[in-house]
């Protein structure tokens, strides 16, 4: 038979189940032609046709106990095969253990990065909740011409659970309010959720203690103060005592009482936002400031609903939007006919995803690149181990072994590696969520965020799909090539050739896509830099606390006096270096509610400036220096003259020329003296240019009579153990007043730059791996290639070649593809640098710099990984060399 | 075809030995090999025929025997079977302790008894 017929039914018969079928028709096949044998020979000493084939049957014995005996026989081979398979193919991956290392860890990789990237993505984007029936929820609201969502309210709600059969429930509900909760020994903010009471019921959740809301008592507005426990909150503040229930706490300053507890785990449904603490009817939502309650144009929750058995979405849709125009006029209070949208209820919130929608086509890019970038490694490093094991492979065939098996047991060999590197990458993947995740745990303000992130099922068959189709495609390819370079083995060297420059295609490649991720890299960093660099504060030993004395409706003067108190009480700290405070809304970032036109006179308005209220001493305990004048002192009260201080940028707009200070600024129509000019502190991530800031005391604003403030503490050593001492000081005080957003600085300004920080940490991780797999790549190719040409190398220092010209002779053989490939790399740069412009701060796309630095670092490793080997092909003994073969 | 005076099975774990016997002079499909048994047993062994698949395929298993599907001169397709150096040091060994089982069993035989 030919070498390809050969080929063509070994490759038949790669799967058991292909082979088995091949088994049982060659065993018939072989079986009908002994019957046809002996039939004939009965014929031909003269019996009728019947009685030769009825005497053949006989001789031959009953056919298919013979049959099964002989299946019997061909299936404990099959098994015995597969576990001499795997104990061969574990055998020779320990003869060569560097090989499978190399091959399990870039598997690894580029499967760690697609779980990593599959499970963010799924979490935010695709999974449903942890609930039963789960499948059946829908969420339903409004959305307006712009795009923009809108609640239906529990007006709404109401209307939808009588009228559409498609439901068997219809929740309302307000999944994000921050709470004020104090009594019982606390004053905290806490997330909280104003429900209708059969949420608990459709969320398949049984009170832990007491009971969940009657339906008596959401019915009237602001009668029923009931509420239920967070399983948590009950731990922590009640210490878990079952007395709880029937005690009081104040939410808001409003006296509830509690009537029951959430079952552990349960922390709402706001996935992407905060867990949920307590619950409160949502005729309770008057203690928010909400007084449209009960009354049509209310929308005050969202509409969540169950669909019933067997009922569709479709069908609910087309029931929903035949009471369009009553929901309209719920909701809406006037003629409007609203288009209504019904989604089934996966991921976070379609409102809350905007800050992560531009993330996933980052992260799925990246993710690509890397398996691309993997691949290619993968294919490259089992292609050459093929080659060069095909002499031990044409061994095994000339000592009688048929390709079906050869290829099988190389097939067994792969299949390890890629199992192998499938585990690894799904347990890497474990670390990779975890990573990405920690940029989204926690928002600005120090609330933590929760997705449901544990490994499901679906993930696992993803990863083992993603492995098993790298071992189809690298496992099955070079087992075939590997087969029929053994059969081709001494006849057809030359063929090689052209698998040699399909390698160095990939390299090439593989320095493309590399050059391309690191220049993505490169930008990153550099914004990050430059962010880190404009934002001019110190934030290495500050602690910010938030006081809100507002929220239990102390008056002005109260709350004032408390401020000094707290402020005093903590400059006398040992350990405090400096205290100072903000009004706490538009703090640093925050634009908040109040740009003020700002300019030399009242008539000239051209500036709209961000006014911050700061205290005395602000400037030098946040670190923000000072560049001409002087900062706020107790001596600004409201008596005084009033004062402002400008950032530089803001002064240089005004007075291009000259200095700014003892000129007068018309800011909201009113004089300030401006008494000194400080550096552009803040930049907000995306914008482009530090923003017009203008500095006002807060002492002196007869407009800030309620006191929001954050104070901003420096502290000896770690501002984090720091926390609860000051968190003490303060309860000392009053500890009745809410003490909020307690928080290092440092975390709030990371959480606050989250974009940047975050691609430049996933594309300075995926660039890293990417330069290590293109080094070792390259690193693979020229080992290749220099002991290819061993015996060559060995005539050429034979006949007097310096080490030199043969390290040159070596590195010329890849520098085509990499440079080949370095130039493609920046084409694609060019291009791929566009898509991160948003995140850009302080660098165009097209930075020198970082091109300069990533060609560097990919030229740096390619010399390096071309070099090692190829200086070794310099120390070839002419001798050893000779005598290969 | 003269019938034979008696025809015996295959004696019990014998059937292998023999296969490769068989086999020992040149390569042969199944239906050969049957015949030059029941030729060499001088049609004593009436093997039963389908019970030497299973056989077969064990044999090839252990690397005792190699298979390749040929045309016979009849033109037909058909399996043959190949002893291979395994196979041939195996029937050599079992050979002898045959050789030796017989004699052993054939002096207990010989020994008169009233």
């Amino acid at each position: 038979m030919s070498p390809l017929r050969r080929l063509h039914g070994a490759a038949r018969r790669l799967f058991g189940l292909l082979r088995r079928a091949e088994d049982e028709r060659s065993m018939q096949e072989e079986m009908r032609f002994h019957l046809d044998q002996l039939t004939a020979r009965h014929l031909a000493s003269g019996m009728s046709p019947e009685d030769a084939r009825r005497r053949a049957r006989i001789e031959f014995g009953g056919i298919a106990g013979h049959e099964e005996a002989a299946r019997d026989a061909l299936r404990s081979r099959l098994v015995e095969d597969l576990v001499r398979d795997l104990h061969y193919g574990w055998r020779s991956l320990r003869r060569h253990p560097g090989f499978a290392a190399t091959t399990v860890l870039t598997i690894a990789l580029g499967i760690a990065a697609t779980v990593t990237v599959f499970t963010v993505v799924d979490s935010i984007f695709l999974r449903p909740l942890p609930v039963p029936h789960a499948e059946r929820l829908v969420s339903i609201s409004f959305r307006r011409p712009s795009g923009r969502e809108d609640w239906i309210g529990s007006l709404g709600a109401r209307l939808l659970r009588t009228r559409v059969s498609a439901f068997d429930a219809v929740v309302a509900h307000d999944s994000r309010e921050v709470l004020l909760v104090s009594g019982h020994g606390m004053a905290t903010e806490r997330f909280g959720a104003f429900v209708s009471p059969d949420y608990f019921a459709v969320l398949g959740v049984t009170p832990y203690r007491g009971r969940f809301f009657l339906p008596s008592e959401d019915s009237v507005p602001d009668r029923d103060a009931v509420a239920v426990l967070g399983y948590d909150l009950w731990r922590t503040q009640f210490a878990a005592d079952p007395g709880a229930v029937g005690e009081h706490l104040q939410v808001r300053g409003r006296d509830v009482t509690i009537v029951g507890v959430a079952p552990p785990g349960f922390i709402g449904i706001s996935i992407g936002g905060a867990p949920n603490d307590l619950w409160l009817p949502t005729m309770m939502l008057g203690v928010m400031g909400n007084a449209c309650l009960g009354r049509p144009g209310c929308r005050d929750a969202a509409g969540l609903a169950r669909l019933a058995a067997g009922a569709t979405i479709t069908q609910a849709r087309q029931q929903v939007q035949a009471l369009s125009a009553e929901l309209g006029a719920a909701a809406f209070d006037h003629d409007t006919t609203p288009r209504i949208t019904l989604a089934p209820l996966r991921g976070m919130a379609t409102d809350q995803r905007s800050d992560y929608t531009a993330l996933a086509p980052l992260l799925a890019g990246i993710a690509l690149l890397l398996i691309v970038i993997a691949c290619a490694n993968v294919g490259g490093l089992l292609i050459t181990r093929g080659l060069s094991r095909a002499p031990e492979v044409a061994l095994r065939y000339s000592l009688g072994a048929d390709s079906g098996r050869v290829i099988r047991q190389l097939v067994t060999e792969n299949l390890l590696i890629g199992v192998g590197g499938g585990v690894l990458g799904v347990l890497l993947s474990i670390g990779g969520v975890r990573a990405l995740m920690g940029f989204f745990a926690r928002d600005s303000e120090g609330f933590p965020h929760f997705f449901y992130l544990s490994l499901d099922s679906r993930v696992l068959l993803f990863a083992l799909a993603a492995s098993l189709a790298t071992v189809a495609l690298f496992g099955v390819l070079p087992a075939i090539t590997t087969s029929r370079a053994a059969l081709a083995h001494h006849a057809a060297q030359s063929r090689l050739t052209g698998r040699r420059r399909g390698r160095l295609a990939l390299m090439g490649a593989q320095v493309a896509l590399s050059l391309t991720l690191l220049v993505g890299a490169a930008l990153m960093v550099r914004s990050f830099l430059a962010l880190m660099h404009r934002q001019r504060f110190d934030v290495s030993h500050v602690a910010l606390i938030r006081l809100r004395p507002e929220q239990i409706h102390y008056d002005p003067q109260r709350a004032q006096r408390f401020l000094r108190q707290v402020v005093s009480r903590l400059a006398g700290m040992p350990d405090v270096t400096g205290v100072a405070f903000g009004r706490g809304r538009g703090f640093l970032w925050d634009e908040g509610p109040t740009t003020l036109p700002l300019g030399r006179t009242g008539s000239d308005t051209s500036l709209l400036a961000y006014t911050r209220f700061i205290s005395p001493g602000f400037l030098a305990t946040l670190g923000i220096p000072l560049l001409a004048g002087r900062e706020f002192t107790e001596a600004d009260d409201p008596a005084a003259p009033r004062v402002a201080v400008l950032t530089q940028s803001v002064s240089q707009k005004l007075w291009p020329a000259g200095s700014a200070l003892e000129r007068t600024v018309i800011l909201g129509g009113k004089a300030f003296r401006v008494v000194g000019v400080a550096a552009d502190f803040a930049v907000h991530p995306i914008a482009t240019s530090a923003p017009p800031v203008v500095l006002v005391p807060f002492w002196q604003q007869a407009f800030e009579p309620e006191v929001d403030a954050r104070l901003a503490v420096r502290v000896r050593g770690d501002p984090a153990a720091a926390l609860p001492r000051l968190r003490r000081a303060i309860s000392a005080i009053d500890p009745a007043v809410p003490i909020t957003e307690l928080m290092t600085f440092a975390s709030q300004v990371d959480s606050n730059n989250t974009a940047v920080h975050l691609g430049a940490a996933v594309l300075l991780a995926a660039a890293a791996v990417a330069l290590f797999l293109t080094g070792l790549g390259l690193y693979g190719v020229i080992t290749y290639l220099v002991a290819r040409r061993t015996r060559e190398i060995g005539v050429r220092i034979a006949v007097g070649a310096t080490p030199r010209r043969i390290v040159a002779l070596m590195l010329r053989q890849g520098a085509a593809a990499i440079l080949a490939g370095g130039a493609a790399g920046l084409v694609c740069a060019t291009f791929g640098a566009r898509f991160l412009a948003a995140y850009l701060v302080g660098v165009e796309p097209g930075d020198r710099i970082a091109f300069a630095a990533a060609l560097l670092a990919v030229g740096g490793v390619a010399c390096l990984a071309s070099y090692v080997p190829a200086r070794r092909a310099a120390r070839i003994d002419p001798m050893t060399a000779l005598r290969v073969e | 075809m003269a019938e034979p005076a008696q025809r015996d099975d295959v004696l019990q774990g014998t059937l292998d030995m023999l296969v490769l016997k068989a086999l020992s002079l040149e390569p042969m499909h199944g239906w050969g090999i049957t015949e030059r048994l029941q030729q060499w047993s001088r049609d004593v062994f009436q093997l039963n025929q389908g019970s030497l698949y299973p056989a077969l395929y064990r044999l090839e298993h252990q690397g005792l025997v190699a298979s390749q599907w040929r045309t016979t001169v009849h033109n037909r397709r058909a399996r043959y079977y190949t002893l291979t150096v395994a196979g041939r040091r195996r029937l050599a060994a079992e050979q002898r302790s045959w050789a030796r089982a017989s004699t052993a069993v054939n002096l207990i035989l010989a020994v008169d008894t009233p």
